[in-house]
């Protein structure tokens, strides 16, 4: 049997949770990557990367108050048009963590962690990630739930699981009410939620919401 | 009750034309019950006078012929000229002409049917004819009115509860929601995981005291309690909501129904001519039955238009009132029915007339229920969207701003908690295959502190330079800062640094994420009448036209806080978002 060999591939790391940080690193050591460079926000993963020009990034979706890893990685394509992105997410769906986000960058991979049942899906995210970039064509982990669901829509579902009525919901996203009640109507649809005289739809939305955030 | 300006508005009730020519006219539901009535109806009737020439098979034959025709018709109305009911009402002559021919189609089979079987009825057939259908149109028409009435009540109801949910989850954001809030979701959250992590902890506890324990084990349990036991607080929530309408009691219905209720003349009149008043029209003649038929209405009108009149002068006697008009319509019955037996009708015996007492009372009592069902379910809903109006107004006044801090709290609930509960799960399992017992042990301690202690503290600046700032550096490295701040701004207090603060995140992130922008510059001045005016210049590519007046979050949480008080303009390179915050906006 072969021992692999040290991976020297340039990682960058970015997860505001210092111990899910600590833990990827312990993790990506395992999977022989020697070139791994932890930071913590987006600031200070910039800071690095014009230091040690990454090949590979691993971003965390969610990095607190302030930009999202979508926002940085961006920026990281911007200033590295050949580096392979890996978005890290609890979030079904990118766009599941609010409203004004940018679209994935292209070519990038999303995982999400529940997703994550052995060290080596990350490793396959990466590979992936870097392969997108030499071929071309986008690699995706999963079909979204959502995928058919449209920015609007989703903002909709949000504000609905946030327990807004369609009158608040209509004043936040500056819509007419009725146009609410029917992005709804097609949300329901599109959700394949069916009608109960048990549950409330807009109860079952929240909880379908809430399920593909957890 | 007065909820002032803010009332929502009730529904207004659907007249009785709409509520024939709705979704309801063809609806499977109410196509079976009234077949199995119709059924019990003609089976009952029909098939006991059946003799040893009557062919059985042949006469069911014919009835589920005319049934499966009634059905097709029905389905290719549906289908075609009805299509659009629920939205836009059919006119009530296309109705009533649809029953017509419904009742005809079964009607003319059902009939060839009883002529085929060798069926001897008593009833020459035109005047089956007339019966059938008529009890057709009335069974359809009163199915829909009452199908409609009881979709109504469901449909405002259950908005009523879908209010009362969100209402509850603002009434969390109350003033000192952080608070609350916190101590909630970490009581519930530690309750939650306690009790179906007990064994986990024990185990976790164990094995930091140095006793082995299967560590794949460990963490396929702390992986099942990340994804079971994260949101137990919504749960409750959503469950408490849908509890909350008092759906109105039998009891109260049945006593309303004979004390305070109208008798409601034009359904309990229909019944009665459907009923009584055809089968002696055949038979006593045309001119005399058309004569019994017109005095039978205008009794019954009478009769239930007095007690309802005098029921509206002395309500008191309710009771009193609802008996004697039930007294009174059996007399006219009794007068109706001597006068039948003087023309040659066949007189009813003792039996019979004992049985169709009961059901006379039965359908009076039944109707006058209904009519209450109807009228309490009405007035409890009104009390219970009164209700609604006032806490949603209560809830309005509160501070919006509290709904970011459980929002904040949520996503480190949702999205710390759980990342690092799974994280701890994956650094066991690679641990347990290295077999390092550092980062093994490392692991269950993290594991075991955030099942004991899972929620960290928000970060929160006060003053306005430092809540600036603090925002600033969220964004930087994407993109370069310049800031200036007016020095009287200094001790802000009204608006909230926290509100300028997040215009000023929102309009950085739109600048970097819309416009792709490498520098921006931040003006903070103070305005007139102590007003805030937040200017950001930045370098992006500038106002995509797509983007103006589409519906959004950014646009909105601007209009929002500035009372619409706000600018995008276009510069020579760049984008100008120029928004002024009123000192009185936030005090609301």
């Amino acid at each position: 049997m072969m021992i692999p060999m040290v991976n020297p591939l340039r990682l960058l790391l970015v997860d505001d949770d210092p111990f899910t940080r600590l833990t990827l690193c312990a993790t990506l050591q395992t999977l022989k990557f020697s070139n791994i460079a932890p930071a913590q926000s987006v600031t200070e993963a910039i800071s690095i990367a014009l230091e040690i020009k990454p090949q590979a990034a691993i971003i965390d979706l969610d990095l607190g108050e302030g930009p999202t890893g979508i926002d940085l990685a961006h920026k990281l394509r911007e200033m590295f048009p050949r580096i392979g992105v890996v978005i890290l997410s609890t979030y079904a769906e990118p766009r599941l963590i609010g409203s004004n986000q940018q679209p994935m960058p292209e070519r990038a991979i999303y995982v999400v962690k529940q997703s994550i049942s052995e060290t080596n899906t990350l490793l396959d995210a990466i590979t992936s990630s870097l392969n997108v970039i030499t071929s071309h064509g986008m690699v995706n982990s999963a079909p979204s739930p959502v995928e058919d669901l449209g920015d609007i829509q989703i903002d909709i579902m949000r504000l609905v699981a946030a327990g807004m009525s369609n009158a608040e919901i209509a004043s936040s996203l500056i819509m007419q009410e009725g146009s609410v009640e029917k992005s709804i109507a097609r949300l329901i649809k599109k959700l394949g939620i069916k009608a109960s005289q048990k549950q409330n739809q807009r109860v079952l939305i929240a909880h379908e919401y809430h399920r593909l955030t957890k | 009750m007065s909820v002032g300006e803010t009332e929502v508005a009730l529904p207004q009730s659907r007249s009785l034309a709409i509520r024939f020519c709705g979704r309801w006219i063809i609806s499977w539901k109410l196509l079976i019950i009234n077949i199995l009535i119709s059924g019990f109806i003609i089976v009952g009737g029909d098939l006991s006078k059946a003799d040893e020439n009557t062919s059985i098979r042949l006469w069911l034959f014919y009835l589920l012929l005319a049934y499966a025709s009634v059905i097709l018709f029905s389905t290719i109305i549906h289908r075609t000229l009805f299509k659009n009911r629920a939205t836009q009402p059919v006119p009530l002559w296309m109705v009533l002409a649809f029953q017509f021919v419904f009742g005809s189609i079964f009607t003319t089979v059902y009939q060839l049917g009883i002529v085929a079987s060798r069926l001897p009825v008593q009833l020459a057939a035109p005047s089956r004819i007339i019966l059938i259908i008529s009890t057709s149109i009335w069974l359809g028409l009163s199915s829909s009115a009452l199908a409609d009435i009881w979709e109504e009540i469901s449909r405002r109801h259950n908005e009523l509860v879908a209010r009362r949910v969100h209402l509850m989850i603002l009434e969390l954001n109350q003033k000192n929601i952080e608070t609350q809030l916190r101590n909630e979701l970490q009581i519930e959250l530690e309750m939650g995981l306690q009790e179906s992590n007990t064994e986990l902890i024990q185990n976790l506890q164990r094995i930091t005291k140095g006793m082995y324990l299967k560590p794949s084990k460990i963490s396929q349990a702390i992986k099942n309690s990340a994804e079971q036991s994260i949101r137990p607080l919504s749960k409750a929530l959503w469950k408490a909501s849908a509890d909350s309408y008092p759906r109105p009691r039998f009891g109260p219905i049945a006593l309303s129904a004979m004390r305070e209720q109208p008798i409601q003349t034009f359904w309990l009149a229909s019944l009665i001519v459907l009923s009584q008043s055809i089968n002696p029209f055949i038979e006593i003649g045309f001119w005399r039955g058309l004569l019994i038929l017109t005095i039978t209405v205008i009794s019954v009108t009478a009769i239930c238009e007095t007690s309802n009149f005098i029921l509206k002068r002395a309500p008191r006697f309710g009771i009193q009132i609802f008996v004697t008009a039930f007294i009174f319509l059996q007399i006219r019955r009794r007068v109706t029915e001597i006068q039948l037996e003087r023309w040659g009708h066949t007189s009813l015996n003792a039996s019979t007339f004992r049985t169709q007492l009961i059901i006379n009372a039965l359908s009076f009592i039944s109707l006058s229920i209904l009519s209450a069902w109807y009228v309490i379910n009405e007035q409890s809903l009104n009390k219970f969207q009164d209700e609604i109006n006032e806490e949603q107004i209560a809830a309005i006044t509160r501070s919006k701003q509290t709904s970011d801090i459980a929002r904040d709290l949520s996503r480190i609930l949702h999205g710390a908690v759980q990342t690092r509960l799974v994280a701890c799960a994956m650094l066991i399992d690679n641990s347990s295959k290295t077999g390092d017992e550092v980062s093994l042990n490392l692991a269950l301690l993290e594991a075991l502190s955030i099942l004991q202690a899972p929620l960290p503290k928000p970060e929160v600046s006060l003053d306005l330079s430092s809540e600036v700032a603090r925002k600033i550096s969220l964004w930087e490295g994407l993109c370069s800062f310049e800031l200036l701040i007016d020095p009287r701004l200094e001790n802000l207090q009204n608006p909230e640094p926290r509100e300028v603060g997040r215009l000023i995140e929102e309009g950085i992130s739109n600048a970097i994420r819309h416009g792709k922008a490498s520098t921006i510059l931040i003006s903070i001045m103070l305005g007139a009448s102590g007003s805030v005016v937040i200017q950001i210049d930045d370098n992006g590519s500038g106002i995509s036209k797509s983007n103006i007046g589409k519906p959004g979050i950014g646009n909105a949480i601007f209009s929002l806080a500035t009372g619409g008080s706000w600018s995008l303009t276009s510069l020579d390179r760049g984008t100008r978002l120029l928004a002024v915050l009123s000192t009185n906006k936030t005090k609301d």
